[in-house]
């Protein structure tokens, strides 16, 4: 069973807030695969990276108007990355550092701002992985108990053992082995170190930096694949990139487990759009999930390949038909992400789906595989067809 | 009460004393009492196997006085230390009754404080005798980091103090070699669910039983310690409330299953160092016949120190548990398999499709597989040496 | 009077091309009956043979030869009954589970199932895969650990097993062993002389147990015997590898010849609480003369506290000893930190603050503890900074070491360990510079305390895959 991520314009050199690899394919595998009925531990996740390919800076970004907000404000070391990531959560909805009074005025919120500092820094995907499922028990108790007796007497110090023990013994299910009360408290110290003002302060700085430089970068590469997408017969690098790891995801369905499962954020949505609609359209997608993307736009601006400026004939009534290869597209967007776009208007049988990532327009581009309950909404979502 | 079982001292001669705790119920951790909870609880919660394991080792312990016809199992005996006194400290959900020689006993909650009383009691009965024994046992949570330290049942409840109510038993051990002249036997049967690299981070300084007086001579003649250390609860105990895996495997190394013969003694004798190899052996062969997984594995190490004191003193020869069967498996309902004593006795399974498991004593054993039909070649063994607790062997039947 | 002496015709011994002068391995036996009783014991080696006397009523006599691994081989010797004065020779080879004499010397202080005693016919080991394994060695001077460039005389590689020779002079020796799936170990080598080391794939069954085990030896066999069943708590074994003290006190008494076998013979005596038999000058005499083994400072402070405290003075003279060990790296063996653990949680009360500093070391030194037999061994990054967390990798790539939940539940025979995927692939980690707000660590379970320094060359990298296939090569 096999996932392709194809990322857009995060994941690059000098981003200070690219999310983690092992920290969204533990989500995938143990949030998003249960949904779709796959099972999580024989799936196969591919993530080509295409990002040498796309757009270079011969000055570095020099002309963005902020040039004193620096990225590497967090450090190099894996540690700096992934507070880095949890200062932008925190910056971005700011939280004291008590961690008890804040799950008291929302517990849900709490927990899946808990979750993403864990998974900010989980090393391993074993970790991520534990910590997905520990989420999970953790989402839904939090749900379905949203002021639960314990969390008036609980302190900072009590409060993810308790949360830990009661999300546990009211499922059936079990955490296993320990570890995840580490990766927690590890995650907490990260929250309440990221609440310091002058962090949040530097965050929020780097996040409009971020912002800019994301904009910046996604039309950099636009500008690059468009001129050098290449042909059928010769694939430019990108092209060629993505392709070589659908073709691999596609050999790798077996007979019990056999559909491919896409999920592309931002510009990797146009990269399949054109890979589906002209460069392969023989792989046949079992479902697609365009996240922040804007695919729907590239074919208002009859950019792809095979873009027709006659089809469809009686635009807006008409639309483009999904590709026939494609069972099943989700595209997700947020209003506050100026960087996503609908795609109901454009192309017929497809879902839009509105997740407020509860990021301001600063964050919300890259902030979507950051939150637990990204993939957990996105999981009941996918369920409900 | 603590003490439950004591003999009437006649004249002062050596014997061996009892002090056994376990600790289920702590109303301060995970799942204790309601607004009691500690404030850094360490993740940890109650623990159903404890005075299940517990009442596991008494009932060895009194099993010739308790189950005399026919006796279940040797029990505590010891012909140069008999059984002197047992102390009994156990928190649980419900109240303990201790199972006596003597009638039934309601036995104290183990918190830090009826702890230390019932330690410094069995010291002073300790100190009764050189030649006396001491058994230690102890079944609760338990953290190591280099030294192992162990929790009482009111571990958490003071907020200013978080250690107070645990107890280093390395240094009480320590201690305890400057304090007694005779043999003792520590037995550690503590759930670690907090890994070592986590454990160095919790500046854990509980202190011990009994402060090592430094300016006092090591004078014990023997100390054996014997630890359960598998990490995580699921390694420790089945699911449920039975009895732990290592209190299950030393019981059964108790019970018969292990001893030495020494030049010069009439007896066999379990040892610190026999002991704490068979119970090895027990953890590994438990888990392997089990098919347990890699991570719940229950394995043993042991400090072993001083001249070898034997615990039990047998009169005959220990046993072993023999489980003998033949590859290939198609074959196995065709033979005879069979173990021949060198003094004689033969033991044999005829034809069955099942591995052939038969208690034997020690000692030495041709042991094979023969056709009766005569067709398939006949596989032996000579001078197999069945050395307690466990002989296990899968003959081969070629071609 | 029966009697049977039993001889040790073992060919495979440690002696390097350089024909050292050794005694060859040496084990202990037991007479037993049929039952199992043990009717006398006794030590066999391939230059002495054990002379066990037995009752004069046996007939039939089993002698059973024990190595330190716990494998044992079983002979049979028959009396006649109505012979008072009998001798019986009963002799033990190695050719059965030794295949190959050059690194049968290891085989001993092995599982039993390890694959050196199998054929090179039978083995399908495929070491190739450890190519890049690392190797460092280490040496401790002046206070500061060192790298040194690792060059082996010999070196020998089988179809099981990679073996190489050194000579280390009169200091601390580590071996520092790692790779992408080998967790990051050090190994204590015997110094002051030859060492051989001996590196082979785990026949452990144990998920948790090192994929490659490491044996050393510095050619004093009965000494190293001696600890090899220490170090498994086989007393009984120990002691008549000691013959109950007098061995024991014969190596303690030729320190001046070999001070590392002195160490053995003290470390008995401790162990079976033997040690008051031996004059305290003796203890102290090793520990000053040997300033470069930290051991005997060991061996002097716990016999320092085991006989008690007469005075202040007694007191801070153990302390100083603790201390001065410390100062000279770490045990050579394992039984030396069992004591060092032991003396620094006796002294930790009334510590003064650098003191408490070094205890701590010693307490991620007992927390972080390996095994390899009889030889210190500890896990960790650098040699002076012992860690319970566990480290895989190259060297210029350290990552953290877990055990993935999918291998954690399965069995293991069918389980390859695979290392954690990286946190981002190492060709695209981006390369961020680390100006402006220092960078904050979250380590969890931290025991990195940290006294003393290192030094290293990350260029001074020696490979398992630079020893060649074949018979031994020099450098």
């Amino acid at each position: 069973m096999p996932f392709v991520f194809i990322h857009g314009v995060n994941n690059r050199d000098g981003e200070a807030y690219h999310e983690s690899e092992v920290g969204r394919n533990g989500f995938i595998r143990e949030v998003v695969a249960p949904a779709l009925g796959v099972d999580r531990d024989s799936l196969s996740i591919l993530s080509p990276y295409w990002g040498q390919h796309g757009v270079q800076f011969a000055w570095n970004m020099a002309v963005l108007p902020n040039p004193d907000d620096k990225f590497e404000a967090f450090g190099a070391d894996a540690d700096g990355e992934a507070f880095g990531r949890v200062a932008g959560l925190v910056a971005e909805s700011p939280i004291s550092g008590d961690i008890v009074a804040e799950a008291r005025k929302d517990f849900p919120a709490t927990v899946d701002l808990l979750f993403a500092s864990a998974i900010a820094g989980a090393k391993s995907e074993g970790e991520a992985r534990d910590l997905s499922r520990a989420y999970q028990l953790s989402a839904s108790y939090a749900e379905k108990h949203p002021h639960p007796n314990w969390l008036s007497t609980a302190t900072n110090d009590n409060f993810l053992d308790q949360l830990n023990y009661e999300a546990d013994a009211s499922s059936e299910e079990s955490f296993g082995g320990g570890g995840i009360l580490e990766s927690l408290k590890e995650g907490l110290s990260r929250l309440k170190g990221a609440t310091a003002d002058q962090v949040t302060a530097v965050a929020g700085k780097l996040l409009r930096k971020k912002l800019n430089a994301t904009v910046t970068r996604f039309a950099g590469d636009a500008f690059v694949y468009l001129s050098r997408r290449g042909t059928k017969e010769a694939p430019g690098p990108i092209v060629a990139t993505v392709l070589q790891a659908l073709r691999e995801a596609d050999q790798k369905r077996i007979d019990k487990d056999d559909k491919l499962i896409v999920i592309a954020h931002s510009f990797g949505g146009e990269i399949m759009y054109d890979i589906l609609t002209y460069f392969a359209p023989d792989i046949q997608v079992d479902c697609l999930i365009t996240v922040g993307s804007q695919v729907g736009l590239f074919e208002e601006m009859k950019l792809y390949v095979n873009s027709r400026p006659d089809v469809p004939p009686n635009p807006p009534v008409g639309k483009v038909s999904r590709p026939a290869s494609v069972k099943r597209w989700l595209n997700v967007f947020d209003t506050n992400d100026i960087l996503s776009y609908r795609l109901e208007p454009v192309i017929s049988d497809v879902t839009d789906f509105f997740y407020d990532t509860g990021y301001s327009s600063t964050g919300a581009h890259g902030g979507y595989f950051l939150r637990p309950s990204f993939y957990r909404r996105l999981a009941a979502r996918l369920s409900q067809a | 009460m603590t003490l439950i079982y004591q003999v009437e001292p006649a004249a002062v001669t050596p014997g061996t004393h009892v002090l056994a705790i376990a600790v289920g119920r702590y109303p301060h951790l995970l799942g204790g009492d309601p607004g009691a909870l500690a404030n850094k609880p360490l993740g940890l919660k109650q623990l159903k196997s404890p005075p299940v394991s517990l009442r596991h080792l008494l009932d060895w312990c009194f099993a010739p006085e308790l189950h005399p016809d026919p006796p279940a199992s040797p029990g505590l005996v010891n012909n140069q230390a008999p059984l002197a006194s047992v102390e009994v400290l156990v928190s649980a959900d419900e109240p303990f009754v201790a199972q006596t020689p003597d009638g039934q006993c309601d036995v104290e909650r183990a918190t830090r404080n009826n702890i230390q009383l019932a330690f410094e009691s069995w010291l002073a009965r300790m100190r009764t005798h050189p030649g006396n024994i001491g058994v230690f046992y102890f079944c609760g949570h338990g953290i190591m980091v280099s030294d192992h330290y162990l929790l009482a049942d009111d571990f958490g409840a003071s907020p200013a103090q978080p250690w107070a109510n645990a107890f280093d038993i390395s240094n009480t051990m320590r201690a305890a070699e400057r304090e007694i002249q005779g043999g003792m036997y520590f037995f550690i049967d503590a759930c670690r669910e907090i890994s070592r690299d986590v454990a160095m981070t919790l500046a854990a300084n509980p202190s011990p039983l009994w402060a090592p007086d430094l300016s006092k001579r090591l004078i014990s003649s023997s100390l054996t310690a014997i630890y359960a250390t598998g990490e995580g609860e699921l390694a420790y105990a089945p699911l449920g409330g039975e009895v732990s895996r290592f209190t299950f495997a030393l019981v059964c190394a108790l019970s018969g299953y292990c001893g030495i013969k020494a030049p010069g003694t009439q007896t066999w004798n379990v040892t610190g160092e026999t002991l704490a190899a068979a119970v090895r052996n027990i953890l590994n062969v438990e888990h392997e016949y089990t098919q347990g997984k890699p991570n719940q594995k229950q394995v043993s190490e042991q400090q072993i120190r001083g001249e070898p004191v034997p615990i039990l003193t047998l009169s005959r020869p220990p046993l072993v548990k023999v489980v003998l069967d033949l590859d290939p498996v198609q074959r196995r309902a065709m033979y005879d398999l069979y173990l021949q004593s060198v003094l004689g006795g033969r033991y044999s399974q005829s034809c069955l499709n099942q591995a052939f498991r038969i208690d034997l004593p020690r000692g030495f054993y041709e042991v094979g597989a023969l056709d009766p039909a005569g067709g398939l070649p006949h596989v032996h063994h000579q001078e197999e040496e069945l050395i307690p607790p466990f002989y296990t062997l899968t003959m081969r039947s070629q071609p | 009077m029966k009697r049977i002496r039993v001889n040790l015709n073992y060919r495979a011994n440690t002696n390097s091309s350089k024909q050292l002068n050794t005694s060859g391995p040496a084990f202990p036996v037991r007479a037993l009956d049929s039952e199992g009783t043990v009717l006398a014991e006794g030590v066999a080696s391939n230059s002495i043979a054990a002379d066990l006397q037995i009752p004069a009523d046996s007939t039939q006599v089993f002698i059973r030869l024990t190595w330190p691994s716990g494998r044992a081989e079983i002979q049979r010797a028959s009396f006649d009954v109505d012979q008072d004065d009998q001798v019986v020779e009963v002799s033990f080879f190695d050719q059965g589970p030794v295949s190959d004499a050059r690194t049968g010397w290891a085989i001993p202080k092995l599982n039993v199932r390890t694959p050196l005693t199998r054929s090179e016919n039978d083995l399908s080991l495929d070491l190739g895969k450890f190519d890049r394994v690392w190797l460092r060695l280490w040496r401790f001077a002046n206070g500061v650990w060192q790298q040194e460039r690792l060059k082996p005389e010999e070196m020998y590689r089988s179809g099981a097993a990679w073996q190489f020779d050194l000579h280390l002079d009169a200091s601390a020796w580590l071996l520092q062993i790692g790779g992408s799936q080998v967790i990051w170990r050090f190994v204590a080598l015997p110094s002051g002389g030859a060492a051989r080391v001996l590196i082979t794939p785990s026949a452990s069954k144990d998920l948790h147990a090192d994929l490659l085990k490491v044996v050393v030896t510095g050619f004093r066999e009965e000494a190293e015997s001696l600890l090899e069943f220490l170090a498994r708590d086989s007393v009984q074994a120990a002691g008549a590898m000691a013959e109950f003290q007098r061995r024991a006190t014969h190596l303690f008494t030729e320190k001046y010849e070999d001070p590392v076998a002195a160490v053995a013979g003290a470390y008995y005596l401790l162990r079976v609480n033997r040690w008051a038999d031996i004059p305290e000058s003796w203890f102290d005499n090793l520990a000053n003369s040997f300033t470069w083994i930290a051991d005997p400072a060991i061996i002097f402070c716990i016999r320092h506290l085991r006989d008690g405290f007469e005075s202040q003075n007694s007191e801070q003279r153990a302390r100083s000893m603790l201390v001065d060990s410390l100062n000279r790296g770490w045990p050579i063996f394992a039984e030396g930190v069992s004591l060092l653990e032991e003396a620094a949680a006796l002294l930790r009360d009334g510590a003064s603050p650098s003191e408490k500093k070094l205890f701590q070391q010693v307490e991620a030194l007992g927390a972080a503890k390996a095994w390899a037999g009889a030889a210190t061994s500890f896990y960790g990054r650098y040699p002076n900074e012992p860690s319970a967390l566990k480290w895989v990798g190259m060297p210029s790539a350290p990552r953290r070491h877990s055990l993935k939940k999918e291998l954690r539940n399965s069995k293991p025979e069918n389980v390859p360990l695979t290392p954690d995927t990286p946190l981002v692939p190492q060709s695209q980690s981006p390369s961020l510079s680390g100006r402006g707000l220092s960078s904050r660590s979250y380590k969890s379970g931290a025991s990195s305390v940290s006294v003393g320094t290192s030094n290293r060359n990350e260029n001074d990298e020696f490979f398992l895959g630079n020893i060649p296939r074949g018979l031994d090569i020099g450098p």
